[in-house]
């Protein structure tokens, strides 16, 4: 500043272009405009230090300022003590472009570990002030920074949940690397952002066609007809939604039923209850609602819940015109294939849909519960094939069976296709002396099944985990023998085998079969708490490495690794984790971000801890999916050194969380005493 | 280089006088015994039409301040010259009148506004000798000239490989800054600017206080000495 009350302000423009610059080259500073940019620059000092400089310690109280590494590392560690012999345990390395000691500072306590420079290191040190100036003006900031700052601490809460969102705002893989062969269509462009945009809000109908719950079939049908609509909201005084008539109610309940009269009340024959949300939700949400519960209509009111009033209805169809009807074309063509090549077809269009959808960033409980959609239609279509040619072949109609889905596909998780990992029970023959020609029929329909989904595109399981089977295709009796043993008697390895069957989800016939099963397991399982101890056992074999640093993966024995097992190193004990749990809690939920959800509302005390580890999942099944569609395969090894940053930075704040859950079971089932 | 909004608004003059004479009033610079460490310098570099000082007019001057080894952005400092920088034909747009494009005004008000930011701060410049005699003709026609003790980059660089040889300083070679950017593997964008020059001579500056203090050399006192 100048003496001579002289105005203009002395700060160097040039200076401040090139620290702007190199501030700038890194997450989440390259989000900045040049304004923020600058301002920011005149904040910085910039220090040089040798290695082993101590920039904080661990325990002591955040000092105001935040480390951006612009050359060498920083080694955080934690019982980091000089003159102790107990060495200190390396919780993370921070290099070029990271940010140090802003979490502490952000989280209002502590700094968490000491950090030290591991070799000669130039800094920008910030004050935090100025961070936090930057994030008041600008949330999308604040998201990136929570990417950044891994590396100063575990990521973890709404800081993670941020990392989770922004690292969907990631470059799309390269295209042109999916080898020939694979997902036979090019991929037409999606204007996904636009026309698909999951955050934007859908305007539902407000011009509801009504009726009260004593109006007649015939009146509520007329009222459709003069409407050009195809259903009817059933209301009661209080304008609150009690059930929906739709045209398919009318022809299966009304028509087809014969005897019901015309002057029967539409409460009688109306679909209830109505299935209802809050206003102002998601496209994506509510697409999600609507998918994964097979639902046509979505009543909207005014708290959400059937005891207020209605405000609206959003319909799957409306949606899905307005809104680009792709996935329920997909849906309708594999619900009408006549025939393999038809269903192989329908499902190569759906893969293409899924990989604009990863590209277009939709959120990945959309994306999943739509690749879901889709296998469970085309499984239940593989199912129809099946018992037209058992039809064929058998007088005597099919005794009851329904058809599972094991592991990541029974799990809801599985988005690119894979191989097959399946199961048939069937309902226990009144007479001994039927089991044998039941078991022989069921084996060919299990057969029929395998065949066609290999034929669309799900090849067979190399170690044979299909219901064709005779291993896998037996009666509900047989199965809770079979999963009795493995609960009773668990061995390390046959564990390991067995862990599909307990993410088993009903994918088609009847549904009472596999709800016995779980009862079964649930009740085994209360008998026989050591078995939920070796299956925690199993969730520790293989946990997350310590940190990425630079293009190489730092285990916490010290070695080096170029590529990551994202499968076995952070889903695995991801899947195994939530497995236990929701075993033990007799869950319901089979997806593994939606068992540590239901975990988390049951258990308030790691509550937050689950729904880091729902995020934490979720974004590793993004990345592993983006990985198998740009490297044409299953997605499980990550090149390291080709991940950006940002990615690498999400990835890595994955670790702790992990950690943390192995944690938990470690405590809760006592595996040490296992060893 | 693009300016920011405010630098195009229309300069003020100073009286020179008075102004050199509030800038040896306030000069207090750190006693010798005071650890560098809590001193404050100023890195900074002039760039001019050539090497006469007589006859060679100045572009611009840029300095960074730190306080001990800590480069401090805010704390800086650039000024180009308006004369040279728009010519004759540009004045208009600036609003400056033609007294303020004569160099001399234009070199004296730069110079006198470096004064004032300066205060009593250790000079540290590679080759500082030149901009040092520069400034002191800008200001002369005012009855100034630097008053502040001189820290060479250059010379601190031989002095420290040198390691206390008034033999061996004298015959070693001469360091340029690039030599040292080369040696301390220093990014240098915007080489010859004065505001690109004086922040790498300051990245420098701090390797060299590294090494001068594994020397042993803690106290102003002891950089100073030649």
């Amino acid at each position: 500043m100048s003496l001579f009350g002289s105005i203009v302000r002395m700060v160097s423009p040039g200076m401040l272009a090139t620290v702007a610059a190199r501030l700038g080259a890194h997450a989440p500073f390259d989000a900045l405009d040049a304004g923020a940019l600058g301002a920011l620059a005149e904040s910085v000092e910039i220090r040089y230090a040798e290695a082993g400089e101590l920039l904080f310690r661990e325990g002591t109280s955040p000092e105001g300022h935040a480390f951006q590494v612009q050359k060498g590392s920083i080694a955080l560690e934690r019982g980091f003590d000089e003159d102790a012999d107990a060495e200190p345990v390396l919780v993370a390395l921070a290099d070029e472009g990271d940010l140090v000691g802003f979490r502490a500072h952000l989280a209002k306590r502590s700094y968490a570990a000491t950090a030290t420079t591991r070799e000669p290191s130039l800094l920008y040190v910030m004050p935090v002030a100025a961070l936090d100036a930057l994030m008041e003006g600008n949330p999308a900031l604040a998201g990136r920074l929570a990417a950044t700052f891994a590396a100063d601490a575990p990521l973890r809460g709404e800081a993670l949940a941020s990392a989770v969102r922004h690292s969907r705002v990631s470059r799309p893989p390269p295209r042109g690397s999916v080898p020939p062969g694979r997902s036979s269509q090019p991929p037409s462009p999606l204007p996904a952002l636009s026309l698909f945009d999951e955050t934007r809000n859908i305007e539902p109908i407000r011009d509801l066609v009504t009726c009260p719950p004593e109006a007649s079939v015939a009146e509520a049908a007329r009222a459709m007809a003069a409407r050009n609509v195809g259903s009817i909201l059933v209301l009661d005084d209080g304008r609150r939604p009690i059930g929906i008539l739709t045209d398919s109610d009318l022809r299966k309940r009304v028509v087809a039923a014969e005897r019901v009269p015309a002057t029967t009340a539409v409460s009688e024959v109306m679909s209830a209850p109505v299935t209802t949300a809050p206003e102002g939700e998601s496209l994506a949400r509510v697409l999600e609602r609507l998918l994964g519960r097979r639902l046509k209509h979505l009543v909207l009111t005014e708290d959400g819940t059937p005891s207020t009033a209605v405000t609206g209805v959003l319909s799957e169809h409306d949606l899905l015109t307005a809104h680009g009807n792709l996935p329920t074309v997909v849906l309708s063509d594999l619900r009408r294939a006549r025939d393999r090549p038809a269903l192989r077809r329908a499902r190569d269009r759906g893969e293409a849909l899924l990989q604009q959808y990863l590209d277009a960033e939709i959120s990945m409980a959309l994306i999943a519960s739509m690749a879901t959609a889709m296998n469970d239609r085309l499984i239940r279509r593989a199912l129809a094939l099946a018992t037209a040619a058992d039809a064929e072949a058998h007088p005597e109609p099919l005794p009851a069976f329904a058809w599972l889905s094991l592991g990541s596909e029974g799990r809801g998780e599985q988005l690119l296709r894979t191989d097959q990992d399946n199961a048939l029970v069937y309902a226990d023959p009144a007479e001994a002396v039927d089991a044998a020609a039941r078991k022989t029929r069921f084996l060919a329909l299990g057969e029929h099944v395998v065949s066609t989904l290999d034929a669309a595109g799900f090849v067979r399981c190399p170690g044979n985990i299909m219901g064709s089977n005779p291993e896998l295709c037996l009666s509900l009796t047989e199965w809770k023998e079979k999963l009795g043993t493995l609960i009773r008697v668990p061995e390390p390895m046959a564990l390991m085998e067995a862990s599909i069957f307990f993410d088993l989800r009903y994918a088609g016939g009847d549904a009472t079969l596999p709800a016995a099963l779980r009862v079964h397991v649930h009740e085994e399982t209360r008998e026989a708490p050591r078995f939920l101890s070796f299956l925690a056992r199993n969730a520790l074999q293989n946990p997350p490495p310590l940190s990425f640093f630079r293009g190489f993966m730092v285990e916490r024995s010290g070695t080096h690794e170029d590529r990551f097992d994202v499968k076995a190193r952070a889903m695995m004990p991801l899947a195994d984790a939530a497995r236990v749990l929701a075993v033990d809690a007799a869950l319901e939920e089979v997806g593994t971000a939606a068992r540590f959800r239901a975990l988390g509302a049951r258990e308030r005390k790691n509550a937050d801890l689950y729904e880091e580890a729902a995020l934490a999942y979720e974004l590793l099944m993004r990345l592993r999916a983006r990985s198998g569609l740009a490297q044409g395969d299953s997605g499980r090894f990550l090149e390291i050194e080709a991940m950006g940053k940002l990615q690498r930075q999400a990835l890595r704040s994955t670790f702790a969380v992990i950690d943390d859950v192995l944690t938990v079971l470690m405590a809760r089932y006592r595996t040490d005493l296992l060893r | 280089m693009a300016l920011p909004a405010w630098w195009s608004r229309r300069r003020m003059r100073h009286a020179p006088a008075e102004a050199v004479r509030a800038y040896a009033e306030g000069f207090a610079p750190a006693p010798s015994r005071t650890p560098w460490r809590e001193a404050r310098f100023v890195v900074f570099d002039t760039e001019a039409t050539g090497l006469d000082i007589g006859a060679d007019r100045l572009l611009s001057i840029a300095g960074v301040g730190m306080r001990g080894d800590v480069v401090v952005l805010r704390d800086s400092f650039e000024c180009l010259v308006a004369g040279d920088r728009v010519g004759a034909d540009a004045a208009p747009v600036h609003g400056l009148v033609p007294q303020d494009l004569d160099g001399g005004a234009d070199e004296e008000s730069a110079a006198l506004d470096f004064l004032g930011y300066v205060g009593g701060a250790i000079l540290v410049a590679h080759h500082a000798a030149f901009d040092v005699a520069m400034l002191d003709r800008c200001l002369a026609a005012g009855g100034g000239r630097l008053l502040n003790p001189v820290l060479d980059t250059e010379h601190l660089a031989r002095r420290l490989k040198a390691g206390g040889s008034p033999g061996r300083l004298a015959r070693e070679p001469r360091v340029s800054l690039d030599v040292l950017a080369a040696r301390y593997a220093l990014e240098t964008p915007a080489r010859h600017t004065a505001a690109g020059d004086a922040l790498l001579t300051a990245l420098a500056l701090q390797r060299l206080l590294h090494a001068a203090e594994a020397r042993g050399l803690a106290t102003v006192g002891d950089l100073l000495r030649r």
